[in-house]
């Protein structure tokens, strides 16, 4: 029971509490570089880079709550002026090219990390392979597939009433 | 085959069938790459790169801001300021949500977030005056989408980064036309409430409470003067103001007006989440757009079909606001710049006009974007906090666009007062 | 004869800048000695990819080319910072010495075989000059405290800490407001960058410190070198030779060109200090970085270091 409780909050809150710990990075790595500048008048070529890096993370695990929640942006004009069933259709129709373009980006995406990974590139100001944070992107798009599995879950085998627009 | 036309019908069937933006305009360059036979691995490289640029990190970083300052407890500020200062007059309330609106686009990037902050207290509020839903829901809409305008603009932000154009430079642009545009609304606000008998007419206007109202507001007056202030001061880049903005609405919502608690910080985290994660990711998935649209020279190809308009600046700068304006009802701003600025800044530019004042000219376009139907994300807010139906607020709202629309026509006809202030801080 | 192949040559800078020239160079002599079966177009302006992005792109062969200056190659290829290194070259001749040489030879090969990606052309040895708006600078005591922007690369910080300056990393785009603002008082760029971004209505110091060299190469990628035929692929190789030639020649009278306007139409205040004292602080900052880096870096340093005394 009490795992079965456990993995419902890491369902509900999992890329939620992500966002919010990348946004926080970010946020501290831009204060930490105002102030090294003004106040001790040091550099901080680090904290651009981190700040930057904590957005994709973010971003990344925003798309993909965005896809749980069903947030992402749709032009609904056309499809709501079609009879019910059409409609459901045409979002089924409209999801699975959705889905067929994430699968595309991802097997992309491992082509480009072959070469990401075996000639690496260095951040000048982190100091560390970039391919690293690159990894957000595959784990964002992993996430986004799973979420709209579990949406069509929910809606197919579970029969949750309608498919949420 | 054509590739232009073959990405833009299947950018179209996509929306068309549901297909959200960001990935119907993905699978628009997927085919462009194709038939110019560039990898598709570009994609992939693209969806990282897109969001390197480190300014780009202002746009969370002020939707944020801007959730933690409303939450926190600034924005109910702002709106008893501004009640003190014209919510005397016939129509008053109409006037505050104006007013409230100018005050607190200066705090947030976004048109829609300033219609939410403010018209979430000033819509119901005119509702309980007796004020038709409509055209409080209008107004609110309207007053909103000058936070787009007035800097910080997450659109101006945008565009900064797709024309490579220096971001002070357009936030000192922003200032004025926004400013304008908001005492047109006040006039169009006061004329409509006068003539449909909206508001009392309360007690009239003395200075005290004003003066209270503004020293109890002093820490949200003081938000844009810190994050302004701080810019043109030199003390921190227009990138790390919005960081630094943060900051203070965290220190300010939790210390001050103590507004704050972790769940409304939490639920800020996850509604900037969930926009960027929704709206920027748009950049990942059109990044290798600009390459296409060189590739296939659709710049000449424009500079042809402008031939023979070509010596009055004016006239093709109409055509492109208009044509403009029409893409806004159906596309979402960032990738209607997205997409539009490679194509028609190098005509622009060719005219001789500042890539300065393109930009204000592309994210006044886009406001008007915002108020029509049927892709109007301001009206979207308002009809749901108003609780009217989208083609009642979007009649409504029809008047409340002459403002914008005159705006418009003064700065492509008479450029020189929208370059003046960027001009006076940086020179020419 | 009707073009048989179409190449895209990107760069980053506008129409008036020093990619511009090298890039019309190559253009001119690609297509001449290939009797115009290679159809060389230019795409200035960050059009087809920032300069940034453009490394990995060649390796993809999502671009044909690429003018990319050596300092953003060398987070990619850690061998090509030795040329960032502050007055790691005694002279302009020093420098192509080393690349039109058998160093520069092995160099490029070496170059392709670790990362997949073709050096076709060097471009002119160029300068970065130093200005800030604060007060001219004679000798390393006048850099003290200024707060200067660099580029985002560890090298360029260490020199200027080392000149006793205090280095501000910061994006080109954020540069000049930042001067504006005084949230920066000085920089370095290359001598014609200075002059056409106005710089010098900003700052009111020029020194020619001769501290940083860099070169804007060429690169292709693997992927548009095939498409090509041998004899198209030598006569492009060729193309690069003589564009760096020419590229040379025309920078190094338009160099100094644009510090004689700078000093006198720009009305900035040009100084020539003593580059000894300077380079007593630089060797410092050589040594350690040959230090921290591998084995290639310092091979390639050494070598360096060996080409001035002949
Ligand atoms: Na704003
Ligand atoms: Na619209």
């Amino acid at each position: 029971m009490m795992s079965r409780k456990i993995w419902r909050t890491v369902e509900a809150r999992f890329e939620e509490v992500l966002c919010a710990l990348a946004l926080a990075v970010t946020a501290s790595c831009i204060l930490t570089q105002v102030v090294m500048r003004v106040i001790v008048s040091e550099a901080a070529p680090w904290a651009e880079e981190a700040a930057v890096y904590g957005m994709v993370l973010a971003i990344y695990m925003g798309a993909s709550l965005g896809v749980r929640e069903r947030a992402h942006l749709r032009v609904l004009l056309m499809v709501n002026a079609l009879p019910h069933r059409l409609r459901v259709a045409s979002i089924v129709l409209a999801d699975v090219i959705w889905l067929a373009f994430l699968l595309v980006l991802l097997w992309q995406f491992a082509i480009f990390l072959e070469l990401a990974f075996s000639r690496p590139y260095i951040t000048p100001g982190l100091g560390v392979p970039k391919v690293w944070f690159q990894l957000f992107v595959p784990a964002g798009l992993g996430l986004m597939i799973v979420r709209m599995a579990q949406v069509y879950y929910r809606w197919l085998i579970r029969g949750d009433g309608e498919l949420p627009l | 085959m054509n590739g232009p036309l073959v990405m833009a019908v299947l950018f179209v069937g996509c929306l068309a069938i549901g297909v959200p933006v960001p990935f119907a305009a993905g699978l628009a360059t997927i085919c462009g790459l194709l038939i110019a036979d560039i990898p598709l691995t570009l994609l992939a490289q693209s969806a990282f790169t897109a969001f390197e640029p480190f300014p780009l990190t202002t746009i969370p970083m002020f939707i944020l801001a801007g959730q933690l300052m409303e939450k926190g407890g600034m924005s109910d500020r702002l709106i008893e300021i501004a009640k003190r200062l014209v919510g005397a007059y016939r129509g008053g309330l109409g006037l505050v949500t104006v007013v409230a609106s100018m005050f607190f686009a200066a705090l947030s990037g976004s048109g829609p977030a300033t219609t939410a902050a403010v018209g979430s207290v000033t819509i119901p509020a005119m509702i309980k005056e007796e004020y038709s839903a409509r055209f409080g829901g209008a107004l609110a809409a309207a007053g909103g989408a000058i936070g787009s305008i007035i800097p910080p603009s997450n659109l101006l932000i945008i565009y900064a980064l797709v024309s490579d154009t220096s971001i002070p430079r357009l936030f000192l642009a922003g200032i004025v036309p926004g400013v304008v545009v908001g005492l047109l609304l006040l006039v169009a606000a006061y004329a409509i409430a006068r003539y449909k008998g909206f508001g009392e007419k309360t007690e009239p206007f003395t200075w005290g409470p004003l003066l209270r109202a503004a020293w109890d507001g002093k820490w949200a007056i003081g938000a844009p003067i810190i994050v302004l202030g701080g810019i043109y001061a030199g003390i921190f880049t227009p990138s790390e103001a919005a960081g630094v903005a943060v900051f203070y609405g965290l220190f300010v919502g939790l210390f001050v007006y103590r507004g704050l608690t972790l769940g409304k910080i939490m639920e800020s985290a996850r509604f900037t989440a969930i926009t960027i994660g929704t709206v920027l990711i748009i950049l990942g998935t059109t990044k290798a757009f600009g390459q296409l649209v060189t590739v296939y020279d659709i710049p000449s190809d424009m500079a042809a079909l402008f031939a023979p308009i070509m010596e009055h600046a004016w006239l093709v700068l109409i055509c492109i606001a208009i044509f403009y304006v029409l893409v806004g009802m159906w596309l979402e701003s960032i990738p209607q710049i997205i997409i539009f600025t490679a194509v028609f800044l190098p005509i622009a530019q060719q005219l001789g006009v500042d890539p300065v004042l393109f930009g204000i000219i592309t994210v006044m376009t886009c406001e008007i974007g915002f108020l029509t139907p049927p892709i109007g994300v301001n009206l979207f807010v308002a009809s749901k906090i108003a609780n009217v139906t989208l083609e009642d607020i979007s009649a409504a709202a029809l008047p409340l666009l002459i403002p914008y629309v005159i705006v418009l026509l003064m700065m492509i006809l008479i450029p020189e007062w929208v370059t003046f202030l960027p001009d006076l801080r940086y020179g020419e | 004869a009707e073009p048989e192949v179409t190449l895209d040559l990107g760069y980053a800078s506008a129409e008036s800048g020093t990619y511009h020239v090298l890039a019309t160079e190559f253009e001119k002599h690609a297509e001449e000695l290939t009797n115009g079966t290679v159809d060389v177009k230019l795409r200035c302006c960050t059009q087809l990819s920032t300069e940034d992005e453009a490394f990995r792109g060649l390796q993809l062969g999502t671009l044909d080319m690429y003018i990319i200056t050596h300092s953003n190659v060398s987070p990619h290829y850690e061998p090509m910072d030795v040329f960032t290194l502050p007055y790691v070259f005694e002279d302009r001749e020093h420098g192509r010495r080393v690349v039109d040489g058998q160093i520069g030879d092995a160099f490029v090969e070496q170059l392709y075989e670790d990362t997949g990606i073709h050096l076709l052309a060097w471009g002119a040895l160029l300068q970065r000059d130093f200005y800030n708006t604060e007060r001219p600078i004679n000798e390393p005591a006048d850099m003290d405290g200024l707060k200067i922007r660099v580029p985002r690369n560890e090298v360029m910080i260490a020199t200027h800490e080392a000149f006793g300056a205090s280095p501000t990393p910061l994006a080109w785009s954020e540069t000049a407001a930042a001067l504006q603002t005084g949230t920066v008082q000085g920089g370095d760029n290359g001598t014609t960058l200075i002059k056409s971004q106005k710089f010098y209505e900003l700052a009111d110091h020029l020194a020619i410190l001769g501290h940083f060299s860099y070169f804007n190469p060429i690169f292709a990628s693997d992927r548009a070198l095939s498409q090509l035929s041998d004899e198209q692929r030598e006569a492009i190789m060729e193309a690069g030779r003589r564009a760096s030639e020419s590229h040379a020649e025309i920078m190094t009278q338009r160099v100094e060109e644009v510090r004689a306007f700078l000093g006198d139409e720009g009305e900035m205040q040009v100084t020539r200090p003593d580059r000894a004292p300077f380079i007593q602080l630089a060797q410092e900052v050589q040594d350690r970085f040959a230090a921290q880096k591998g084995e290639a870096f310092q091979n390639l340093l050494e070598r360096v270091r060996d080409a001035a005394d002949n």
